[in-house]
């Protein structure tokens, strides 16, 4: 247990460290973009300021970056909230499928299918589907969220019609990129998984293929899957902020390419500290659903025999 | 004897003997790939001497050729086989630049990347100890923030920075410089986890007795038996940068607006799908999708071609 403390510690220490460098840096990047903002404040003031809560005001809005940050939040949250679902519920079975019947045709048809999807950017995607259902079907709204209904301090865009014909486009467009990436991993795990001795023994004791494939396919899968997420937090941002531009999404990547497009420092600057603050976040969490889920690491399972030396756990 | 010499030797023929020829004379996918690449490298290389018009030259633009379709369009005109964009650009002389660059860029970042990761995981897998630890903590973090939300950070803060006019002069090279950076650690874990499997055998030790200097160890006896994992993550970084560049282009703050680059291209063409004029955005993304496809196609190839457990394998 005191290994698990020290670990925690460890790892606000450094969290804290980066969040200080880029705080720096971002006094740094207002001074480039804003010289006459750092012109009465020296870093020492600034970063005093942020401790307070106290990230400034943008130039264009008029009002506190954090207040701006925060009402585009929403939108981006819920489109990554969409196309992630999308993608869990398609990973999982095609995953599945692919690695059970890898020789099979259409699981063939899937894996070539993947890596045309690797090779299509996300950005080219959005077009065609703009292209097709908006300019010449004219079924989707080509741009923005449509209506959003006010939850308190959330604007949400999925509790009316137009909010989810709004966000289908770009959210679909956003999934088809994240997609083969997950789909690639979660095959070769699968499948390495299948024809381990554990799994073999489980067949001959004549287990349901769909309990092998559930108990010890998926629940020995989970974990390289959190580890892939993990790595995978930065690039989901960048595509996002991409998708989000395209469709001219009212996110905040949106927020940030208009801010470097107006010159508005301190909107920048505050966007550095926060999406810093949130990577920091997202990745600490990924870490937390890492040692829930592996024996070696969880305390309360280490005694009881359950980690076996292949790494595998019985069901 | 020259032992550098004698190690490329040894190298050569253990590639020989993977009967890489064989099995890419077999496979008709890759075959296929690699002609379609090498033709679009060529196309590439010899655009300034094949394209009908220089995108490059203002003079040759003519607003009254904006918007003209291609080919198997009836209102065409037979000077612009692809049609033209809303500038009255020939598209083909655009897209057979817009290659160029994409090759371009990606031949050097990766330059770039692997002298970087490769000296780093050199020097981090056969010294140890502090440089080891220090070097891999920053892999770790850069891993997770992935290179193309960094990429995206700098380069559209330096352009909020310099203003869009004394960015786009420098931005080529500032594209390279940053994704040459930003994407060292996949090459210097990989190198480090051969030297740590290299570094304790008889060859290394022998070098070590006769008195060779430690670069010299590291370049002429170890490097050499690390090359074919690198070379598999050279061959897909190639593809993931040049993905990164059209989508940095795309986002207008990547290559400059008179050079044309197919992310670009598509992003300016965009704003004409809106209106109906599809090929504009559509044909420069297919280009994009082919180079990219092929790419990726050889590089999982040589994945499993160069992979040691099969090695002698017939395919």
């Amino acid at each position: 247990m005191m290994n698990h403390v020290i670990k925690l510690l460890q790892r606000m220490l450094t969290s804290c460290l980066v969040l200080l460098t880029v705080a720096v840096v971002s006094y740094w990047v207002l001074g480039l973009i804003s010289p006459q903002q750092t012109l009465h404040m020296d870093l020492g003031q600034y970063l005093g300021r942020l401790l307070e809560g106290d990230f400034g005001r943008s130039q264009f809005y008029h009002e506190p970056n954090l207040h701006v940050i925060l009402q585009k939040l929403p939108a981006t949250f819920e489109l990554v909230l969409v196309a992630s679902i999308l993608v869990a519920l398609l990973a999982l079975p095609l995953g599945f499928y692919t690695a059970i019947v890898p020789q099979h045709k259409l699981a063939r048809g899937v894996m070539a299918f993947s890596l045309l999807g690797i090779s299509v950017p996300v950005f080219l995607t959005g077009s065609l589907m703009v292209f097709l259902f908006a300019v010449e079907l004219n079924w989707l709204p080509a741009f923005g969220r449509g209506q959003v209904i006010r939850l308190g301090f959330w604007d949400s865009g999925l509790l009316s019609v137009s909010g989810w014909q709004h966000i289908i486009m770009p959210a679909v467009a956003l999934s088809l990129a994240m997609l083969p990436l997950f789909l690639r991993l979660l095959r070769a795990e699968l499948m390495q998984v299948m024809n381990s001795n554990p799994v073999r023994f489980a067949q001959a004791m004549g287990i349901a293929p769909w309990r092998i494939w559930l108990s010890y396919g998926l629940r020995n899968a989970i974990l390289p899957i959190i580890t892939m997420a993990s790595l995978q937090l930065g690039t989901t941002m960048a595509y996002t902020l991409v998708a989000e531009s395209l469709f001219q999404w009212p996110g905040v990547g949106t927020l940030f390419m208009q801010a470097i497009v107006r010159s508005d420092g301190s909107l920048v600057a505050a966007y550095l500290i926060l999406v810093s603050a949130m990577f920091l976040l997202f990745s600490a969490l990924a870490d937390l659903a890492y040692g829930l889920f592996n024996p070696y690491l969880s305390p309360w399972l280490r005694d009881q025999g359950v980690a076996s030396k292949s790494g595998l756990k019985a069901p | 004897m020259n032992t550098s010499r004698y190690h490329g030797h040894y190298v050569w023929r253990r590639y020989r003997r993977n009967q890489l020829w064989l099995q890419l004379k077999t496979n008709k996918v890759v075959l296929v790939s690699s002609i379609v690449l090498l033709l679009l490298t060529i196309l590439a290389l010899l655009a300034p001497w094949i394209s009908p018009f220089d995108p490059t030259n203002l003079q040759q633009q003519n607003i009254m050729d904006a918007e003209l379709p291609p080919f198997w369009h009836g209102q065409s005109d037979s000077r612009f086989v692809l049609g033209t964009d809303g500038l009255g650009r020939d598209l083909l002389s655009s897209i057979l630049y817009g290659l160029r660059t994409s090759l371009w860029v990606g031949f050097w970042a990766v330059a770039v990347q692997f002298t970087i990761g490769t000296l780093l995981g050199l020097s981090s897998g056969y010294f140890g100890g502090w440089i080891d630890r220090m070097v891999m903590g920053m892999a770790d973090f850069q891993l997770t923030f992935s290179s193309l939300m960094l990429a995206i950070l700098v380069l559209a803060i330096t352009q909020a920075a310099l203003g869009a006019q004394d960015y786009h002069t420098w931005s080529p090279w500032l594209l390279i410089l940053v994704l040459g950076i930003a994407d060292w650690p996949q090459y210097a874990r990989t190198v480090r986890a051969s030297v740590l499997a290299e570094k304790h055998k008889d060859y290394v030790l022998a070098a070590q007795v006769l008195g060779y200097r430690s670069r010299h160890i590291m370049l002429s006896h170890i490097l050499p038996n690390t090359l074919s994992p690198l070379l598999v993550i050279a061959s897909l970084q190639v593809a993931y940068v040049i993905l990164a560049e059209a989508a940095l282009s795309f986002l207008g703050i990547g290559m400059p607006y008179a050079n044309p680059s197919l992310g670009g291209l598509i992003g300016s063409g965009f704003e004409y799908m809106l209106s109906g004029l599809w090929w504009i955005a559509l044909l420069p993304g297919l280009a994009l999708v082919l180079l990219l496809l092929s790419i990726n196609l050889i590089a999982d190839w040589l994945r499993d071609a160069l992979d040691p457990k099969n090695i002698g394998q017939r395919p």
